[in-house]
């Protein structure tokens, strides 16, 4: 009777049906979660050497930044800043020297990495000191030619 | 007679009883595995978890650090409570409540018209290195603005 009663609530096979819903559940939630947590990782360690290369560009930077202003300095007490100051930074390659009111504009530039650009702009004063302008990453294309979209420019019809 | 009868009611039992040994077999293998993906899953995203909010603390230091060019000051605006140890060029910050500690490495050179500060930075949780990080600082004797 009590035998009976087991063939009849449990039939064979259920069992291995239950077992194997759970299994494939387990297993779906187990990668899921591995994925979510790999992926994670590698946003995490992507953002991390973008940190160190982003920091690396602005050391170098900030080593010409330092060279400049030693120029700088060494133009002021020469009496003729501004063509002192020209002839020197001739030796810094990648800089562009500007005459603004009050003394001299550089715009210099640092590569991050492949895609991007730390562009500088720093006015050297006469009077001393100087005026950083522009520190900022810019994303740069290799071949700008790429990207642009060949559309109509409404002159002719 | 009566033994006939007993043999077909005792087959499906005896079905159902090999039939659960076979599946708690595959769901205990099966679920070793799981466990470790489970595990593996847990440990790479605490990794994860500390590897970012160590990233955040050395964008926070660099910055602080581009401004002082000193390192123990830079970690006293970025930390409320921590415990600095100098040992040589290395200073040792181990800020409270946090799981890890941070090893800089300071280097300052003099220049005509200021100085160059150069830092290095690691983060060691367990005596392991999570992160490293270089950023540097110039300080202007005339100091310079930004605008």
């Amino acid at each position: 009777m009590k035998k009976n009663s087991i063939n009849s609530s449990m039939g064979v096979g259920y069992v291995s049906v239950m077992i194997i819903f759970a299994s494939v559940c387990l297993t779906v939630f187990a990668v899921l979660s591995y994925r979510a947590a790999v992926s994670n990782d590698s946003f995490n360690r992507r953002s991390g050497d973008y940190l160190a290369q982003y920091y690396a560009a602005d050391s170098k930077a900030k080593e010409i930044l330092a060279k400049l202003d030693g120029m700088a300095y060494s133009a002021r007490r020469s009496g003729f800043f501004e063509d002192s100051f020209e002839a020197a930074s001739e030796e810094l390659e990648g800089i562009s020297l500007s005459r603004v009111r009050g003394g001299l504009s550089v715009e210099y530039s640092v590569t991050i990495n492949e895609k991007q650009k730390l562009l500088v702009n720093v006015v050297f004063l006469e009077s001393g000191g100087y005026d950083i302008s522009l520190w900022q990453s810019k994303t740069f294309s290799s071949d700008e030619s790429d990207s642009h979209i060949n559309v109509w420019d409404g002159n002719t019809l | 007679m009566i033994n006939l009868k007993s043999k077909s009611i005792r087959r499906p039992v005896n079905l159902f009883f090999i039939e659960i040994i076979i599946a708690l077999l595959f769901f205990s293998i099966s679920g070793v595995v799981i466990l470790k993906m489970f595990s593996q899953a847990d440990s790479k995203s605490r990794y994860s978890a500390e590897l970012e909010n160590v990233i955040v603390y050395a964008q926070s230091l660099a910055e602080v650090y581009s401004e002082c060019g000193n390192a123990e000051q830079a970690a006293k605006v970025v930390w409320d409570e921590l415990t600095v140890t100098k040992d040589g060029n290395c200073t040792q910050i181990t800020p409270t409540g946090e799981g890890f500690i941070l090893k800089a490495y300071e280097e300052q050179k003099p220049t005509d018209a200021g100085t160059i500060s150069k830092l290095h930075m690691e983060f060691l949780a367990d005596e392991e290195e999570i992160y490293t990080l270089d950023c540097s600082a110039y300080i202007s004797n005339e100091r310079g603005e930004w605008h």
